[in-house]
């Protein structure tokens, strides 16, 4: 699946939640192992590894409508 | 749309590496709930790798990711990341360092590491500590985009879109009005709130 922007511009791109989520998923499986579910949960614990991609992943798992931060 | 205020920040920070090491570009995401807040980030679009880094003239990459809120004047840093590694294939292991800045986080009490630090992908033959040295959060004051791009240029020998003196000077312009519309807690005593 290729992820479909809604709404884009040169330099804004609009996400829904579900877009976000594949974007996680995408960005997991293939920096970390896991599904994006998985990663959102761990994040959510903060039980990621203090890595490049849990961080920049995290960063991203910020636009939904979730609470914690996840890793250092 | 887009609080505009989102707009005039990513443009400051894309005209600093638009002038000086790249011609790529950051672009907003708004959060998708919360018109309040946004990520700055380079974005491929229509791709499976969505978000990507910035290519450099030495064949390096600079990743961005930045965590933001609007203030009434502006944006705030609620958190970024920013890693000079060598290829652009994220599933590697070759950054070469990263600056990290967490102030949601360090804000919550629960945060054991400096609110601004580096990560150096090596480990120094003295060291003989249990965590991983890539690990460990080495403490920094507070640094702008401009201040990593400048070390790039000078240590890395990073190639500039123009003359190097030329590049460096506009850094530091846009260096001191970073200092100057920061936000944050350990901004200079005599710079004025933004």
């Amino acid at each position: 699946m290729v992820v479909r922007m809604v709404d884009t511009s040169d330099d804004i791109v609009v996400l829904t939640p579900d877009e976000v989520r594949h974007a996680i998923d995408v960005e997991a499986r293939g920096r970390m192992g896991i599904s994006g579910d998985e990663f959102i949960a761990r994040w959510l614990r903060s039980d990621l590894p203090d890595t490049l991609a849990a961080r920049e992943i995290g960063i991203i798992a910020r636009l939904l409508d979730l609470t914690p931060y996840g890793s250092g | 749309m887009p609080d505009t205020r989102f707009g005039a920040f990513r443009d400051t920070l894309n005209r600093t590496i638009n002038k000086t090491v790249s011609r790529d570009r950051l672009t907003v995401v708004p959060h998708t709930v919360d018109p309040t807040r946004a990520v700055i980030v380079a974005v491929v679009q229509g791709s499976h790798q969505v978000f990507r880094a910035i290519r450099l003239g030495n064949g390096h990459y600079l990743s961005v990711r930045m965590d933001v809120h609007l203030i009434p004047d502006g944006v705030s840093t609620d958190a970024n990341s920013i890693a000079y590694r060598q290829s652009e294939e994220t599933r590697g292991d070759d950054w070469i360092f990263r600056y990290e800045y967490e102030r949601l986080q360090a804000e919550s009490g629960t945060y054991p590491y400096p609110v601004a630090h580096w990560h150096v992908n090596a480990t120094p033959a003295a060291y003989a500590g249990a965590r991983p040295f890539p690990e460990l959060h080495l403490p920094t004051g507070r640094l702008s985009l401009e201040d990593i791009i400048r070390h790039l240029i000078v240590e890395h020998a990073v190639p500039t879109l123009c003359p190097r003196a030329d590049a460096l000077a506009f850094l530091d312009e846009q260096r001191n009005t970073f200092q100057h519309r920061r936000t944050d807690p350990g901004r200079p005593a005599s710079v004025a709130e933004a």
